[in-house]
């Protein structure tokens, strides 16, 4: 699961809340899109600052586009979570928003999307229990998935044809034909 | 005085706006002079400080609305963010305003790059009014007619052929007045 962290750490109890959370994501097998945490963390024990916006804005956008769910922290409120997160909706991903205060008096709080689940964590045990939730719900299960699909009359004397042949089911013909696929390309 | 005829929404910190007063003045001064109008409506709203789930359906809608967006962003938070993003995703062209030297120019803001955004910065409230009148100015839809073309079906075509030949008026007229109509139905 590709996963991309929104929201910005502009102090040390930021980057507190969400290396939190990237523990949370490692520990389940996950990846992040972009890593921007730990230059984030040296930038505020440095002092310093990002050189290039436009370069890290971009890269961001590129980074949810990439990902499959978005986990946004926005406990310090910041217009860089608000704008990460409507270019998440934008692009389909379920968001998980997640805040120490209760965003009642948010815009954020009442914007209705399908997409979007709201936890406010007051402790690490709901934080990790929402974070591992959230992940579990919007994972593809790897076990086989049923696909149905029609064929022309055609096709399916074809596969009678070569099943009868071969003795090998016409599911397994296909999935021969789309595994060769997969290993030229 | 000029009719304002280009509707502008304001997205700017809730929480803040009380403080912001000479800067929204401004705003809808500069928007004035190039015959645009800010609505109130919600900035009086936020001062009273209704249900949030009203504001936020009302900002959208008036962002739908509107023809121009303007976000004051100096402390822009978490819905500055999300309503200056959705703005630009319905098409509205959005002048981003933040004050020189604040914490707000030297971060992400200042590396938003899109067609539909423009991100200024200003240092004094006579900048703020020649930053919104230009962005008015050169984003407003004209006051002259712009020329529009379209394709029609040949079902529409005959219907508006017979039409233009039962009331003597053209086939453009005929348009205007069916979009007129609906127009004038929509705002009763």
């Amino acid at each position: 699961m590709n996963i991309y962290l929104a929201g910005s750490a502009d102090t040390s109890h930021d980057v507190e809340n969400f290396e939190k959370i990237v523990t949370i994501i490692e520990r389940s097998g996950s990846k992040l899109t972009q890593d921007w945490l730990e230059p984030a963390k040296k930038r505020i024990e440095n002092g310093s600052e990002i050189s290039n916006w436009k370069a890290f804005v971009s890269e961001s956008i590129a980074a949810i586009k990439r990902s499959d769910i978005v986990i946004a922290e926005v406990s310090n409120q910041s217009f860089q979570a608000g704008y990460q997160i409507a270019a998440a909706l934008e692009f389909r991903k379920p968001v998980l928003i997640l805040s120490t205060q209760p965003l009642d008096d948010s815009y954020v709080s009442s914007y209705e999307d399908t997409f979007i689940t709201s936890v406010t964590y007051t402790h690490d045990m709901i934080l990790a229990r929402a974070v591992s939730d959230f992940i579990q719900q919007n994972t593809i299960h790897t076990k086989d998935l049923r696909f149905n699909m029609l064929f022309d009359a055609r096709i399916y004397n074809f596969l009678e044809e070569r099943s009868q042949e071969t003795g090998i089911s016409r599911s397994d013909i296909i999935r021969d034909l789309i595994r060769k696929k997969i290993e030229r390309k | 005085m000029p009719i304002p005829n280009t509707h502008i929404h304001l997205i700017a910190n809730h929480h803040t706006i009380g403080e912001k007063q000479e800067v929204i003045a401004a705003i809808t001064k500069g928007a004035l002079r190039a015959k645009g109008f800010v609505s109130q409506k919600w900035l009086n709203d936020a001062v009273k400080k209704p249900s949030s789930v009203q504001l936020t359906t009302d900002h959208l809608q008036a962002i739908k609305r509107a023809d121009l967006v303007i976000a004051e962003a100096t402390d822009g938070d978490l819905d500055v963010g999300l309503l200056t993003y959705l703005a630009a995703q319905y098409r509205k062209q959005v002048l981003i305003l933040v004050e020189s030297n604040s914490q707000a120019s030297r971060q992400f803001i200042s590396g938003i790059s899109s067609k539909y955004i423009d991100v200024r910065e200003y240092s004094s409230i006579e900048q703020i009014m020649k930053i919104v009148r230009s962005f008015v100015a050169s984003e407003a839809i004209p006051d002259r007619d712009l020329r529009f073309n379209m394709f029609i079906n040949h079902r529409i075509y005959r219907f508006l052929r017979q039409r233009a030949f039962e009331t003597g008026k053209n086939r453009s007229a005929i348009i205007r007045e069916l979009l007129e109509k609906k127009l004038d139905d929509s705002q009763k």
